[in-house]
């Protein structure tokens, strides 16, 4: 792998940058031979695929880099076929259950079973039990994740399940109960810069302390959009300058531009720009929660207090609605309209006041 | 036509005997006849003259000689006739001084004078001192005449006439009238709107007379058909024995009715003159009450009978079509044009003059439709195609105009079997074969109703049956040329004509639009309708009635029976009818849409009503669809209801997931509630500008594309999909446009070596690729293949650069080597490795520097050397030449070995025994020599450019790499 994220990617627990007495605990855990079901969760570009991967090193060996992309094909109850793309080795099954949409119950039940009633033929050197890997376990729908539950007890002797999320908040408490939670939280900033810092070192440039600290904070404490940044950064310029330009993706731009185009006038027609402006996201497929993530931070910057508790509200219930239905451009465009509608009468308001 | 004997012939055969008894009876006649002629016949005159009123003779015989053109001049019967018109005519003339209603008898002998020869109406004129005839002994005779024409296949209006069987009430005065018009009906097809007029005046008169109930007056006009004039129709030619004027009977024929009954009545016949007028003024007062009964009658049948009205009142004869004439008459005049092949009659062609045919094309804009015959007497376009909505008796029409070409109906709809195997059965067997258990033996006319349902396949084959390119089975035709096609008319029927399925069959049919029919002409039929059946309804509700299910006939009949006409029931009927043709587009335009009435905007409760009843069609995806789409151009309303509206848009959706994830349908029901919302919230007052949701469409085809671009470059990535989008993929395009100058790879700096090789890492990482795609301007362009840019990259935000085309060529070309070496890494090739295969790159990379004896390596330092100094040096390629030699003539080798193993078998054959060992040791030596002795003789390799078929051999792309 080429790309620095990928390169310099630990591959042992023993050699993690961040959390390292964390990480001990986990070598510990796996030396006991035996672990129970596992619940990562952290913010994404905090390490938590580097930490599974390098757990999974401790318990295997090197088989487990020996990786293969498989298609497993579903059938749903009623009798759609699909597609599921897997990621796995000798020893263990990567899965993101949510790319099957609400067909993801069908895929979780199949595939713990069919990796979990397989007993490895020789136990010898070996451990007896198989890990299935689910990531983005928030995104499951309810039916799937009852689904789980029983699974997960049921097979626990020839199967390990080891669940990736960003958030616990949309994972059941009944899943959150059979697992070890383990959070891994985003590297501060300071673990950042030394990490960049030693990246550029080992590539052999010199890394200027200012630019490895506006790197950090512009990548939000996410060590992979961090990395990125950087290696973006020798692209565009070597050596580094203290004063070297540090992008920002893209789409975050774009959002920033709906948010201030919503602060900026308030119609029904400019609701139309803003739709076509929603549409872009949806089909570079940004996730939309992350959409109003975004939307939410930008507005907030431009708001009175006052009318910031309103926004958030009303982005947290816009949200969860969005979950529940399956159309994003309709929340999107109700929550863009409610802000709109909010904001000017605020501001009519404030006006009225002034005059 | 070999089908349809002669019909003269066929007549003979039939009343051979009739015709001996006939003669011998008609020889008395005239014997007795001689003695009274002379006063007779004046009286004659002067009744004829008075019964000619109307008409005079003059106009008469002119009518006449028109249709005498078309009748029954070819039926060959006026010699017959020749044989017995004296004394027929005598004995009528004789009737009439007895002072009988001449009427009645003149009808009876014009009638008579084209069937003389059936023994009844002979002995009817035999009696004819009694000389009563009774309406029925009219026709009696008539229908002897039809009789005879239908075995003939001879059509004439006025047999066309007859042929459609005619209710029983008033037969002889609907005959008298249809006969009346006819006559006056010279304008044929060269005229067609005086045809239609008189058509359509007829239509009326028929109409009166239904009504009526009564019509003796009528009668007088029969009186026609007695001219002093020769006629140039069919007539029997009378001599009067007084002064030797002649008189000329109109040969005619008359309804239908069947040869026995008539035989039982006429045999009582000789009968006194008093009986047989009691007999008649008793059957006419029979017939009168009758008629007065009807209504009653078929009211009371109504209850009990679980027949249909459309069914019962359904049209019998061409004249009772409600449907647009010039539609019927353009069906019609088709079905005449197959004469020539069917019939083997010439057809009536209409005039080529420019004069009416412009006058035409003014007035019906759709008679230019009606083709003519081609060189094959086939008409131009072998097949029709009826089309309008439902409910305005295409079927009837299809039925009612075959029938009335002498065609007896094969009809295939949609509740048969259509498909291409049963279709192509049903095709040959309705029209290569006729009925012969029938009675009238009529070539068929196949009927394919709904055919806008059929598969496509089924209709293929029947334009390939019509063009006569389908292998027929069995036994060919008789005809000359054998694959004309079919030989049938086929009708065929849909209610939308722009199926995709009959696209083909669309440019080869006559395609007649059967128009929706005047509502006024509905309304009349419906109250007669109603009235027969006793209803009692006014002509207001029907006429509301006509206009909900926008002119369906069927509709109205069905709403007529099955309500009984009561006003109450009427008013809460809300038609599904005319709202179910409603388009999309004409759906939201309504819901986008405050309606208003007299007094300005309709209450929300009604509003809310007329929502659910646009909703309750169904689409409630599209129309949800539709007006999320169209609102923001259209609403004028404040934001705050916009996003209460938009907030309806959340509960739709929510509940569609629900009930799709769930299945559970009983949810549905619910979503239809936000269409009221949206409609109260949003709609204008102003008529909205509604275009087709084509976004919701785009964007999901554009993500379907990018989430099959996420998903190739993750199979190959093996990351997570979000991190993918979020992070990854907009870092990326900056991350593949590397500083490099356009130049030759060669002459790149270290560092640029080293950019490059890190660029062609990352893309193979990624799996992405430069594919050339041509520019629609010209010239070609490298896209990134997958294209990352759709995903990573949005418009108006960071700027990207993009690697210069010369740049990207040598990227590619890298690219190729360094996958090729990957592959073959990947293929466990244990000579190479990993760091060694990357130092190749570098190796190659440093081309002037590097110099080696490999292949690879001399045609990379080629480019100093000028291509024309270019030779292989013998000594040099030696090593290399020897590995090639050896692969190369590993052929000659192998028989070599062969060779070897024959003389080993040889050997042992001998009894020579030898180790393995030592046959092995052997083996090699040979090999050795074998290859010394090729490497001794003098063949020069010389490598020349260019393609050849001379040698080929596979070489692996790490024979050019190694070292």
């Amino acid at each position: 792998m080429s790309l620095w994220v990928d390169k310099y990617r630990p591959k042992d627990l023993s050699k993690l940058d961040y959390h390292k007495d964390q990480a001990q605990r986990l070598k510990n855990m796996v030396q006991q031979g035996d672990f129970p079901h596992l619940l990562v969760y952290g913010p994404s570009g905090a390490g938590k695929k580097t930490r599974i991967m390098c757990l999974l090193k401790e318990l295997y060996g090197n088989g487990v880099d020996r990786l293969r992309m498989d298609t497993m094909t579903f059938e749903s109850a009623s009798k759609r076929k699909f597609d599921i793309s897997t990621i796995s080795s000798n020893y263990h099954i990567e899965v993101n259950p949510s790319d099957a949409g609400i067909y993801d119950r069908t895929v979780v039940m199949d595939l713990v079973k069919t990796t979990a009633q397989t007993h490895q033929i020789d136990p010898t050197g070996q451990k007896e039990f198989k890990v299935v890997l689910l990531t983005n376990v928030d995104e499951l729908t309810k039916d799937a994740q009852h689904a789980l539950r029983r699974t997960m007890e049921k097979y626990v002797g020839t199967c390990r399940l080891i669940l990736s999320t960003n958030s616990t908040s949309r994972v059941l408490p009944a899943i959150r109960s059979r697992c070890l939670g383990i959070r891994v939280p985003a590297p501060t900033i300071e673990e950042i810069k030394t990490i960049l810092t030693k990246v550029a070192k080992k590539e052999g440039h010199d890394l200027p302390n200012e630019l490895a600290e506006r790197i950090a904070t512009t990548s939000e404490r996410n060590l992979r959009r961090a990395l990125l940044m950087l290696e973006t950064c020798r692209v565009e310029q070597i050596p580094y300058t203290p004063d070297q330009k540090v992008t920002e993706p893209d789409w975050q731009l774009y959002i920033k531009g709906i948010a201030a185009l919503m602060v900026k006038e308030q119609s029904p027609s400019k609701l139309l720009e803003l739709r076509s402006r929603f549409y872009e996201l949806l089909t570079h497929r940004i996730p939309s929660d992350l959409i109003f993530k975004g939307m939410l931070q930008e507005i907030n910057k431009k708001c009175d207090l006052q009318l910031k508790i309103q926004v958030a509200n009303l982005a947290a219930e816009y949200e969860h609605r969005m979950h529940q239905g399956s159309k994003e451009i309709f929340h999107l465009e109700a929550f863009a309209a409610k802000f709109m509608s909010l904001y000017k009468k605020f501001m009519d308001a404030s006006m009225a006041d002034f005059m | 036509m070999d089908e349809f004997p002669n019909p003269e012939d066929e007549y003979e055969l039939m009343y051979a005997e009739e015709l001996e008894v006939l003669r011998e009876i008609e020889e008395a006649e005239a014997k007795k006849s001689t003695t009274q002629s002379t006063p007779q016949s004046e009286i004659n005159q002067q009744i004829q003259d008075q019964k000619s009123q109307t008409v005079t003779t003059g106009k008469n015989v002119t009518i006449d000689s028109q249709q005498g053109s078309t009748q029954l001049t070819q039926q060959g019967l006026t010699n017959n006739h020749n044989g017995t018109k004296d004394p027929v005519v005598k004995n009528l003339f004789g009737t009439r001084s007895n002072g009988l209603q001449s009427s009645t008898v003149v009808n009876g002998s014009s009638c008579n004078a084209s069937t003389s020869f059936d023994p009844v109406v002979k002995n009817l004129f035999g009696t004819k001192s009694n000389g009563l005839q009774s309406t029925t002994v009219v026709n009696g005779s008539s229908s002897n005449a039809s009789t005879s024409f239908d075995n003939s296949k001879k059509r004439s209006i006025n047999q066309i006439e007859c042929d459609i069987p005619s209710t029983s009430k008033g037969t002889i005065d609907l005959d008298s009238d249809i006969y009346g018009s006819h006559d006056r009906k010279k304008p044929r097809w060269d005229q067609p709107e005086e045809v239609m007029k008189l058509i359509l005046e007829r239509r009326n008169n028929l109409h009166r007379k239904e009504s009526k109930n009564g019509g003796s007056t009528s009668r007088k006009k029969k009186v026609n058909s007695i001219t002093k004039r020769v006629p140039m129709h069919n007539f029997v030619a009378v001599t009067r024995y007084t002064d030797g004027e002649r008189f000329y009977v109109k040969v005619c024929d008359r309804s239908m009715q069947s040869i026995k009954v008539d035989r039982s009545k006429s045999k009582n016949l000789f009968k006194s003159f008093s009986q047989l007028k009691e007999e008649a003024e008793n059957i006419l007062e029979k017939n009168r009450e009758k008629a007065l009964l009807k209504p009653l009658v078929s009211a009371r049948k109504e209850n009990s009978s679980s027949q249909l009205w459309v069914d019962k009142y359904k049209p019998t004869r061409y004249l009772e079509l409600l449907s647009d004439e010039s539609v019927n008459r353009s069906l019609l005049y088709w079905l005449k044009l197959w004469d020539k092949v069917v019939f083997d009659k010439d057809t009536i062609m209409r005039p080529n003059k420019p004069a009416p045919v412009t006058k035409f094309k003014n007035k019906f804009k759709k008679e230019d439709l009606v083709p003519d015959l081609d060189k094959n007497g086939f008409p131009t376009q072998r097949i029709a195609l009826l089309t309008g909505p439902p409910g305005l008796g295409k079927t009837t029409l299809a039925h009612i105009s075959a029938r009335h070409a002498g065609y007896s109906i094969v009809e295939l709809n949609a509740s048969d079997d259509r498909g291409p195997e049963a279709f192509r059965e049903a095709l040959l067997s309705s029209t290569q074969m006729k009925a012969v258990i029938d009675e009238e033996k009529r070539p068929n006319c196949l009927v394919l109703d709904e055919i806008d349902g059929a598969p496509a396949a089924s209709i293929e084959l029947l334009l390939k049956f019509i063009h006569g390119k389908l292998a027929p089975k069995g036994k060919k035709d008789k005809v000359v040329k054998n694959n004309l096609g079919c030989k049938r008319p086929i009708i065929c029927i849909c209610n939308d004509l722009y199926a995709p399925s009959l696209r083909p069959l669309r440019q080869m049919a006559l395609v007649l639009n059967v128009p929706e029919i005047s509502s006024s002409n509905l309304v009349e039929r419906l109250s007669e309708i109603a009235r027969k059946e006793g209803l009692n309804i006014n002509g207001r509700l029907l006429l509301e009635l006509v206009h909900k299910s926008g002119c369906d006939i069927r509709a109205c009949l069905g709403i007529l029976q099955y309500t009984g006409g009561r006003s109450n029931m009427l008013k809460d009927l809300t038609l599904g009818l005319k709202e179910t043709r409603k388009g999309l587009f004409d759906c939201w335009k309504e819901l986008m849409r405050i309606p208003t009435d007299r007094r300005g905007s309709l209450p929300d409760s009604e509003r809310a009503k007329k929502v659910m009843t646009i909703v309750h069609q169904g689409e409630s995806e599209r129309l949800a669809q539709g007006i999320f789409h169209n609102y923001p151009n259209n609403c004028r309303t404040k934001l705050s209801t916009v996003s209460k509206s938009l907030d309806w848009f959340e509960y739709y959706d929510i509940m569609n997931r629900a009930v799709m994830e769930h299945q559970s349908w009983m949810l549905m029901p619910y979503t239809n509630f936000a269409f009221i919302a949206w409609h109260l919230g949003l709609a204008s007052p102003q008529m909205p500008k509604i275009s087709f949701p084509s976004t919701t469409f785009e964007v999901n085809q554009k993500i379907e594309r990018n989430q099959a671009v996420l998903s190739l470059i993750k199979k190959k990535s093996k990351l997570d999909k979000n991190a993918l989008v979020t992070e990854v993929l907009p870092y990326l395009p900056d991350l593949l446009c590397p500083q490099l100058r356009s130049v030759n790879a060669q002459l790149y700096s270290n560092k640029e070596k080293e950019e490059l090789r890190r660029l062609v890492d990352t893309m193979l990482d990624f799996g992405l690729t430069f594919t050339q795609i041509k520019k629609p301007e010209g010239g070609y362009q490298y896209y990134l293949d997958p294209n990352i840019w759709d995903i990573g990259v949005f418009p108006q935000c960071n700027s990207h650069k993009s690697l210069s085309h010369a740049v990207k060529q040598i990227v590619i070309q890298e690219l190729e080597v360094t996958r090729l070496q990957r592959a073959a890494i990947a293929s466990g090739e244990p000579t190479n490795q990993n760091p060694s295969a990357q130092k190749s790159i570098e190796s190659r990379l440093k081309s002037g520097a590097s110099k080696s004896g490999s292949a690879s390596q001399a045609s990379q330092s080629s480019d100093n050397v000028p291509s024309h100094l270019r030779t292989l040096n013998p000594v040099q390629i030696e090593p290399v030449a020897e590995k090639k030699c050896r692969n190369f003539f590993r052929a000659f080798q192998q028989a070599g070995q062969e060779k070897l193993k024959a003389k080993q078998a040889k050997e042992k054959e001998l009894g020579i025994v030898s180790s393995k060992k030592i046959s092995m040791a052997e083996q090699e030596k040979q090999n050795l020599k074998d290859k010394m002795q090729l490497f001794r003789t003098d063949i020069t390799y010389i490598f020349k450019e260019g393609y050849s078929n001379a040698v080929r051999r596979t070489v692996l792309m790490k024979d050019l790499l190694k070292k």
